[in-house]
């Protein structure tokens, strides 16, 4: 057998316009865990796409156990042993486990029958074998995101996969489901199973991983041995740069006054079912408060409603002494709220406009860019969009570049650019740096610290614990759509925070008996 | 806005769609007994071929850019507006009305006269926007369905015995308009008249709407992504109602021009299907304004020179009304020729 | 083989040369016909027949094909009428124009204006122009005639008529009916319905339904292919007939010669034939030219019974139906009367 599973040598792709991989060698060795690691755009997940047949690329050599492969689909990919677990998942909702993991390979009873106890059967065998807990019969829609990975992962197991591609599989799990996927892959390599893990993430590509490859604008920069390096190294191999890797908190020196004051607000979510359930706090000019909480305890449901897009059922909020309860989004932008939205692709930019239109969503309607009803200024809408891509280091060849065709981060800090040249006093920021890479994800961060400095009130919603630990004048934890705790940073700690983010409250969540 | 690669390559593929579509359609003439070189001479001739020609296309093609702008204008906000066809019978009787009954100045009278034809085709788009909009009904159905009414009673309206009935004819119509309130013809002794001027000053009208204005950036913003287009302020029920109700005004517009500048009157049933092809022309033209121009010049083409082929008895007009649904067939479905494409590249 | 190349290039290059040479001399004739186009087994056909019939005639004469002399098209919509009328007489191929229904008059109004030099010719309706001869025929006779038949055949006294629309062309043909049937028949009723629609034969069966119902056993109208469905109707049932209209529908609907007893005869066909012909002749003007019994033609109306041509008036009937001969006495005397002016109908 040869020595490598996978075997890339000179891989190039090109898009109209970019050079997403440009020469890249690649080999994965039989029962590793392999890191790819890059910023967004670097090239990694085009990379894993060829390798799979999504993508046939433009020059290079592809081996797979040691024999080439030429303009292969995704289906050959699969015979060949190889199954990719892509970041955003390709499961139907409403069937169950088992359908799913069954599409296109029903095992049939006397050739026409669907066999599911067959198939459920071979579900729980692969289960228990690699540590991946699934009840085939429950339906993809009622589980958790960690959970619908776990279907995934047994779903190209089912198919024969030798090679498991897993793109950025850590950016929708908790801590905990985190630690899960890990056991796991270490039970699969024990199996002899060869994993490439797509990630951006230092610290969980150094724990999880044998070697990693760092890849940046489409080329490799180099591959290391993850017990050999440490974060500081594999960082300045992504940016090509010393990174300033953690953004230091400053204390605020403004006054400290109530901007946005929320009180007692229920609101219910998209299934009508009660999710905010008298959440009060006020958030004052010059801070961020960081809002922490496990998904689903309603987080989001309140950023919708701090920004007018979700109605409250009961409660009120007000600005400056300005009543906006019942109030639409419209009316919440006019009084100066800023929101990042946590779904950037839906909510924060319209994916077929251009660059120049998706930098005035929310203000398209006020000087410079709309001078009467029936007059919008061209070039102010095109110097504003200049400036942000400028500013915000938005990568992009020109202001007519429809959004869709930006990289994930790039659409961010459009978002973000967009969001924080409107001067706004409050800025709702719903997962800012999700799916960054380091350096956006740092910029962001002092981009945040820099608007409050000029005053501006910040609510931080985030997954990312060490995150809101990081920059956050005050902590709320969210649990069971209420604020369980409201912290100082300075006085808290993560085991603290998750404790009360899992249960509630912090002797329970422990254990301890008192 | 499309960049000249992409818009090179739309119009390729619209090239190739005509093609396969001609290429077929003669297969089907040949199959039928008929001289296919003798039907695609006189389709030519009859489209292009002369001054008259010419005339019955761009008389054709008139109501066309109409109909097609009121689709795409619609579509833009994530609509289907299939009731073009009852919104444009609409306009033409109450421009038929006023352009009779009331006595203004020439070109005043003019204006009046298509601005009440557009606001009552408007009207007519405006119920299915609100039914959207406030009840959630879909608006495929009650476009449709609301056309249906406007035509049935259009037709009580100028019967026999109905109220705007001319006595001077036999035939279901209007009396004459006065001629004041008339189009003048700008190509005699063709049909095409001032109304033509009117349906391109509008595609202008629309494509500055949609493009340059902040009411048609809201409106495509929530036609391309509602949830973006409310996380930017924009009240989408609104938008919803107003695009129906532009979509109504465009085709009664559509409906004011035939009355004014063609037929003079009102004539029970004088749409061949005009609302129907806006969808083909809207959809043919990519939703953008200035190629909804091109694309009613293409089916007034197939449908002036379907008339030729007839008359000179080179095949039936069903024979020119099969090449003409060829024709929208593969435009509207380039996704079959990408596919064909992408095919034979593997 | 030099030569017989020779002689191929020679016929391809002399072949057209000599039909074009042809196809210039003989006078070409555009027939508009009216929405519905052929195949309504009335109007359209007769008209068409006739066009043909004088094609025939001028073919022979230039020594051409029918196909080369004439032209027709089959309009889809009322919309289509001024486009083709522009079309024909742009062209200025054609000696004549013949326009089929009276719902091309408002285009032509404007059309022959503009083309001074064309001859054209409307069935049905009038237009005034120095280019334009209207032709128009006294529909109340064959209606009057019809009538007589009605009222001399039925058991029950009670008739019917069944309209397309009410309009004073088809009340024309209800008062000749009516005055015919109560001419013959002093005790009888004629029962009226209107379809409203000329392409609704559904309704025409359900509305003739009604009328058989109430006692008519004898239905006539003029309700273009709505009338059809009064021949549907009178299949349900022994002892209810229907009377056929402008052409012998015995003839043209076989499969209900059961059931109409005769047909009224509007001899589109021989006006049309007979206003190309007057072009050929040198004869054609422009005005309004009723056809008729009671007109200078003394032809152009008339009815299909029976099954031996009497005169040019009556005429034999594909019919299954048996007609007693005192009928068709009546039928005589009745146009001599017209003709002589002694019977006056009001239409």
């Amino acid at each position: 057998m040869p020595e490598f599973a996978v075997e890339m040598r000179g891989i190039v792709k090109r898009f109209p316009g970019v050079v997403a991989n440009d020469g890249i060698d690649f080999a994965l060795q039989r029962g590793e865990i392999h890191g790819l690691l890059g910023e967004n755009g670097a090239g990694k997940t085009v990379l894993m796409s060829v390798l799979y047949g999504l993508y046939r690329p433009n020059a290079g050599e592809i081996f797979i156990n040691g024999t080439p492969h030429k303009h292969y689909s995704p289906a050959t990919a699969i015979g060949l042993g190889i199954g990719m677990v892509h970041q955003h998942f390709m499961l139907v909702p409403r069937l169950t486990v088992a359908e799913n993991i069954m599409l296109g390979q029903e095992p049939t009873k006397s050739g026409v029958l669907l066999d599911r106890d067959a198939a459920v059967q071979r579900i729980e065998e692969f289960s228990r074998q690699y540590g991946l807990p699934i009840d085939p019969n429950a339906r993809v829609n009622q589980l958790p995101v960690g959970a619908q990975q776990r279907v995934e992962i047994i779903k190209a197991l089912y198919r024969g996969a030798d090679t498991l591609i897993l793109d950025e599989p850590t950016s929708v799990l908790t801590e905990q489901e985190v630690e899960h996927l890990k056991a796991a892959l270490m039970k699969l390599k024990e199996e002899g199973k060869s994993t490439v893990l797509i990630t951006h993430k230092l610290r969980e590509a150094i724990g999880m991983c044998d070697r990693i490859t760092v890849l940046r604008k489409g080329t490799v920069v180099g591959t290391v041995n993850a017990n050999e390096t440490d974060e500081r190294e594999l960082a300045e191999m992504m940016v090509g740069r010393d990174v300033v890797f953690t953004v230091r908190r400053s204390q605020a020196t403004g006054e400290p006054e109530i901007a946005l004051q929320a009180k007692d607000i229920e609101a219910c979510d998209d299934r009508g079912l009660l999710t905010l359930k008298g959440v009060s706090f006020d958030l004052r000019k010059y801070e961020i408060l960081g809002i922490a909480g496990v998904q689903g305890n309603g987080q989001a449901e309140l950023a919708e409603v701090l920004t007018g897009l979700r109605p409250l059922r009961s409660g009120s909020i007000s600005l400056d002494g300005l009543n906006l309860t019942g109030k639409t989004a419209r009316d919440f932008i006019a009084a100066g709220i800023s929101h990042i939205p946590a779904d950037r692709q839906l909510r924060g930019l319209v994916m077929n406009f251009s660059l120049r239109e998706n930098a005035i969503l929310g203000q398209h309607r006020v000087r410079p860019f709309t001078l009467s009803r029936f007059w919008q200024s061209q070039r102010a809408i095109t110097n504003h969009t200049r400036r942000i891509i400028e500013a915000f280091g938005v990568q992009a060849p020109n202001t007519t570049t429809l959004a869709q065709n930006l990289s994930g981060g790039n659409q961010q800090r459009l978002i973000v650019g967009r969001e924080f040249s409107k001067e706004p006093c409050v800025i709702i920021a719903s997962q800012p740096t999700r799916g960054l890479d380091v350096g956006g994800i740092e910029y962001v961060r002092e981009q945040l610290l820099k608007m409050r400095d000029q005053g501006a009130a910040v609510l931080l919603i985030s997954m990312d614990l060490d995150e809101i630990l990081m920059v956050s004048d005050r902590i709320a934890v969210m649990y069971d759509g209420q604020i369980v705790a409201i912290k100082d940073p300075e006085e808290t700690n993560r085991r603290e925070l998750g404790e009360l983010m899992l249960s509630g409250s912090p002797s329970h969540a422990a254990g301890y008996k008192s | 806005m499309l960049k000249r690669s992409t818009l090179l390559r739309e119009m390729g593929i619209t090239l190739l769609s005509i093609t396969l579509a001609f290429g077929i359609g003669a297969f089907i003439i040949w199959a039928a007994g008929f001289s296919v070189s003798a039907v695609f001479i006189n389709l030519w001739k009859g489209a292009f071929g002369g001054k008259l020609a010419i005339g019955q296309t761009l008389t054709k093609a008139t109501p066309i850019i109409f109909t097609s702008l009121s689709f795409l204008i619609a579509f833009r906000c994530g609509l289907f507006n299939i009731g073009a066809e009852g919104q444009m019978y609409i306009g033409a009787m109450v421009a038929a009305v006023v352009g009779a009954h009331l006595h203004l100045p020439i070109v005043l009278h003019v204006v009046a006269c298509l601005a009440a034809g557009g606001l009552a085709g408007a009207f007519w788009g405006w119920i299915p926007g609100y039914l959207k909009a406030q009840r959630g009904v879909n608006e495929f159905v009650s476009t449709m369905m609301l056309s249906y009414v406007a035509i049935g009673f259009s037709d009580y309206l100028v019967a026999p015995r109905g109220p705007l009935h001319d006595d001077k004819y036999w035939a279901n119509q209007t009396v004459r308009i006065a001629a004041t309130a008339a189009l003048p013809r700008i190509l005699k002794p063709t049909q095409v008249s001032m109304a033509l001027a009117v349906a391109i000053f509008f595609a202008l009208l629309v494509w500055y709407y949609l493009f340059r204005t902040p009411a048609g950036y809201e409106l495509r913003s929530v036609g391309l992504s509602p949830p973006a287009a409310e996380y930017g302020g924009i009240r989408i029920k609104r938008k919803l109602i107003l695009a129906l109700s532009l979509a109504g005004l465009l085709a009664g517009l559509a409906g004011s021009g035939e009355v004014l500048g063609t037929h003079f009157r009102f004539i029970g049933r004088f749409s061949p299907g005009y609302g129907w092809d806006g969808i083909a022309g809207g959809l043919i033209a990519r939703a953008h304004p200035i190629g909804a121009i091109f694309a009613a010049l293409l089916m007034g083409a197939l449908r002036a020179g379907g008339m030729q082929v007839q008359r000179s008895g080179a095949a039936p007009g069903d024979i020119a009304a099969v090449l003409q649904g060829l024709v929208i067939f593969f435009i509207i479905a380039p996704t079959l020729v990408r596919t064909l494409i992408r095919w034979r590249r593997r | 083989m030099k030569r017989w190349v020779a002689v191929v290039i020679a016929a391809l290059v002399l072949v057209p040369l000599v039909a074009s040479v042809g196809v210039a001399q003989a006078p070409k004739i555009g027939l508009i016909l009216a929405t519905g186009g052929l195949g309504d087994r009335s109007f359209n056909d007769q008209s068409f027949k006739g066009a043909d019939d004088a094609a025939a005639v001028i073919a022979a004469q230039y020594g051409v094909t029918v196909e080369d002399v004439l032209d027709y098209v089959e309009p889809a919509d009322i919309a289509e009428y001024e486009g083709f009328q522009l079309q024909f007489a742009d062209s200025g191929e054609y000696a004549i124009i013949v326009c089929i229904g009276f719902d091309q008059a408002a285009p032509l109004e404007i059309v022959a204006p503009q083309y001074p030099d064309q001859k054209f010719v409307i069935v049905d309706m009038v237009v005034i122009g120095d280019n334009v001869a209207s032709v128009v025929t006294n529909d109340w006779e064959e209606a009057f005639l019809c009538g007589v038949v009605a009222g001399m055949m039925t058991e029950t006294n009670v008739v019917g008529f069944e309209g397309g629309m009410e309009i004073p062309l088809i009340i024309g043909f209800m008062n000749g009916y009516t005055q015919g049937a109560q001419w013959a028949n002093p005790d009888v009723d004629v029962l009226v319905r209107y379809v409203g629609e000329w392409a609704n034969p559904t309704l025409g069966a359900e509305l003739a339904r009604e009328m058989y119902n109430a006692g008519a056993d004898i239905i006539y109208g003029a309700a273009g292919k709505s009338h059809l469905g009064v021949f549907a109707a009178a299949e349900e049932n022994d002892g209810w007939y229907a009377l056929g209209t402008d052409v012998d529908q015995a003839a043209t609907a076989p499969e209900h010669a059961d059931v109409i007893i005769a047909s009224g005869l509007k001899r589109v066909d021989l006006a049309v034939e007979s206003e190309i012909m007057k072009m050929v002749n040198g004869t054609w003007a422009a005005g309004i030219f009723s056809y008729g019994i009671l007109t200078d033609f003394g032809f152009g109306t008339g009815i299909a019974v029976g099954n031996l041509d009497v005169n040019q008036y009556i005429t034999k009937s594909e019919s299954e139906v048996e007609v007693p001969c005192e009928v068709i006495l009546k039928l005589i005397e009745a146009a001599n009367g017209i003709a002589d002016g002694t019977i006056v109908i009001e239409p």
